[in-house]
């Protein structure tokens, strides 16, 4: 009686075994765990969604190729809402309660900040798709990685490009009155002299405001020769809109919210010829990103975007890290270390030479276009 | 430059008298919805604004993705808008009459986010788009342009405006809804059928709620968290014009969109929402029952 006891608990406790790591490459070794905090609910869940996509499209990756070192890579995955104040809290349950490696997250600069703080104190590398980049404080951090390059560089690039293609100096910005937006302000203000310009008129608005006629009315007076618009969606597309029923006719200027996937559906006609600085555009992928889109859109059944780019690529540079070391040092501050030694790595998203730089380089930046509502690259050299 | 410095600054000040009046009609609806609920049931609907995102968002996803023609998804939505509005009142105010009004108000609160969580669940973060009613070529007069679209806001606030203070004032249904709000049980006792007067009160106002979205998607486009900011601005225009007038909404929401566009052109950008807050607070010092106050307001 006894043995056969024993047997069948041997077996339920194999089967157990079994379920727990089916797909497990090898069954005796644990997962490495990292952590993901992102804007899943709220308004910056159009951000955070994508970002955790591309984090999770990143993991099928990995593991599909038996992970590293043998062990399968696992997400934990946290909702912020895109509040710092959230983000500290669900980012502190991370580090202490779950014990991951490390954290990608950080939806929006402030949420961003947020962890970049605390994983700074409990000494964890903390890669995110945001941040401020060009923030003094966070220059200094150094646990902090960021996927998206120098918002400064995407400006300079913007500037660069217009002066070269239709000999523009003149510039009307319309910007956030929030931290992104200043940054762009100091920026146009920062490459004034470098590159001759200047900015004939500086008007702000707000993530909600659903109309921007006045501030472009009076950007419009001042008669640039291009107008930027720093906006989030769809404050962005609805200022597309409204500068062209304005009858302005000056090239418009963006950023990566211009490079939105709904920005030719929803400004229509008015989407016509803008330009915008981003990272990645999947209807004309460059060579390096053409194998991520194909996969993105196999296993989603959508076209990816540089904000789902941004989140494989934090899980890739974390594998990278962990990868490089020997197993038996893994652990958080040996992948920091790891990190700062990536020499490069050309992403879905971005080139990153974190041995350089703690963000992704200059040249990361493409410009784009739209013609008949479809995105393309246009020809820049930096 | 053709142009004089004066006349540049005319057309100015015209685009932003014109956009300023855009948006006050977008308030002015949602003011309107909030004043139907409250002169019958003195309650402040907070999921006000969630009617107009649903209107909006109907109309979007009725046109866009079903290809039914605009007149008729435009009525669809409304109806779907209305019937969303009587069910919260069946569901969520009904059960809980006689606690005061205070705790009804929390419910639409949370009525509110119920709406908003929904409707990120039902149609995702992305922003719906509808093309202009009349196409979206501006029109172009003394160096200002207006959008085709503006013109059926404008003509539907002021058609609404009117049906509703005539309802109000001649019509046996409106006086019932208004004894309600004045005195529940003695109207109950003069034979007022209350609770069918507060629950057309809320389809009422719903259904307006779905007309403002209809009529404002062209404009604004619609994202699922809309509601919220439009039920901050209805209520700020409402308290504005003097809550429960519906001459006084409209009033109201047009003044508070003329200041934000005013401030915003002339004034500055940065300082918009601050100077049009001051507004609000200058003039409720004035007169504490707003614009157009009724005499409702006693406190």
């Amino acid at each position: 009686m006894r043995p056969v006891k024993i047997l069948c608990v041997g077996i339920l406790f194999l089967g157990l075994m079994a379920t727990n790591s089916s797909d497990a490459a090898s069954p005796a070794k644990e997962q490495y765990k990292i952590g993901v905090c992102l804007a899943l609910t709220g308004p910056l869940a159009a951000l955070g969604d994508p970002e955790l996509k591309g984090a999770k499209l990143a993991v099928e990756v990995i593991n599909e190729k038996g992970g590293v070192h043998g062990r399968l890579i696992e997400l934990i995955i946290e909702d912020d809402a895109g509040k710092p104040e959230l983000s500290v809290v669900k980012g502190s349950k991370l580090i202490t309660k779950d014990e991951v490696l490390g954290i990608f997250g950080g939806t929006t600069g402030d949420a961003c900040m947020a962890i970049a703080s605390i994983a700074e104190k409990k000494k964890i590398p903390f890669i995110s798709p945001t941040g401020f980049g060009g923030d003094e404080i966070q220059r200094g951090y150094k646990y902090n990685f960021l996927c998206i390059p120098d918002y400064d560089d995407a400006v300079e690039a913007i500037i660069k490009y217009a002066k070269a293609e239709f000999k523009c100096n003149r510039f009307g910005l319309l910007r956030l009155t929030r931290f992104w937006g200043v940054q762009a302000s100091r920026a146009f203000h920062k490459f004034k002299n470098k590159y001759g310009i200047e900015v004939v008129r500086e008007e702000t608005c707000a993530d909600g405001d659903k109309d921007f006629t006045p501030q472009l009315t009076n950007i419009k007076a001042a008669e640039p020769c291009a107008i930027c618009i720093w906006a989030s969606a769809p404050a962005a597309q609805i200022a597309i809109k409204n500068a062209r029923h304005l009858g302005i006719s000056v090239p418009l200027l963006g950023n990566v919210v211009f490079a939105s996937k709904k920005t030719p559906e929803i400004a229509g006609e008015a989407a016509e010829g803008v330009i915008a600085a981003a990272t990645m555009i999947w209807t004309d992928p460059l060579p390096r990103q053409q194998e991520y889109v194909e996969r993105f859109t196999r296993k989603y059944g959508m076209p990816p975007d540089m904000w789902d780019a941004m989140g494989y690529d934090g899980i890739m540079l974390f594998t990278k890290a962990i990868g490089s070391l020997p197993e038996a040092k893994v652990n958080r501050e040996n992948i920091r270390g790891a990190l700062e030694k990536i020499p490069i790595y050309e992403g879905a998203s971005a080139i990153f030479k974190y041995s350089q730089l703690r963000w992704p380089i200059a040249e990361s930046w493409i410009m784009i276009s739209i013609k008949e509502g479809k995105f393309y690259r246009i020809p820049f050299k930096w | 430059m053709g142009i004089g410095e004066g006349e540049m600054t005319r057309s100015q000040i015209l685009q932003f008298v014109i956009s300023g009046i855009t948006q006050g009609s977008i308030y002015a609806m949602v003011a309107l919805g909030f004043t139907i609920i409250f002169r019958t049931t003195r309650i402040v609907n907070f999921a006000q604004g969630d009617f107009v995102m649903f209107g909006a968002m109907l109309v979007a996803t009725l046109h866009n993705l079903f290809h039914i023609s605009l007149l008729p998804s435009i009525l669809l939505s409304i109806l779907i808008v209305a019937m969303i509005g009587g069910a919260m009142e069946i569901t969520m105010i009904y059960p809980l009459k006689g606690v005061g009004i205070f705790p009804l108000v929390m419910i639409t609160l949370g009525a509110s986010i119920i709406f908003n969580s929904s409707s990120l669940l039902i149609w995702g973060v992305d922003p719906l788009h509808l093309k202009g009613f009349s196409g979206d070529n501006p029109i172009r007069f003394y160096g200002a342009t207006l959008m085709p679209q503006t013109l059926w806001i404008v003509g539907a606030i002021v058609c609404v405006a009117v049906a509703l203070f005539s309802f109000f004032r001649y019509t046996k249904i409106g006086q019932a809804m208004l004894a309600c709000s004045m005195n529940d049980e003695a109207a109950a006792s003069v034979g007022i059928n209350v609770r069918m007067m507060v629950l057309s009160s809320f389809i009422l106002s719903a259904a307006l709620g779905g007309l403002g979205g209809v009529l404002i998607v062209p404009i604004t486009m619609v994202m699922f968290d809309m509601g919220v900011l439009m039920t901050l601005k209805g209520f700020a225009a409402a308290i504005l014009g003097g809550l429960g007038s519906a001459p006084g909404a409209v009033v109201g929401g047009i003044v508070l969109g003329l200041a934000e566009s005013l401030s915003c052109g002339i004034v500055s950008s940065g300082y918009r929402d601050s100077i049009t807050l001051f507004v609000l607070i200058l003039v409720l010092l004035v007169r504490p029952s707003g614009i157009l106050g009724s005499r409702f307001i006693k406190r």
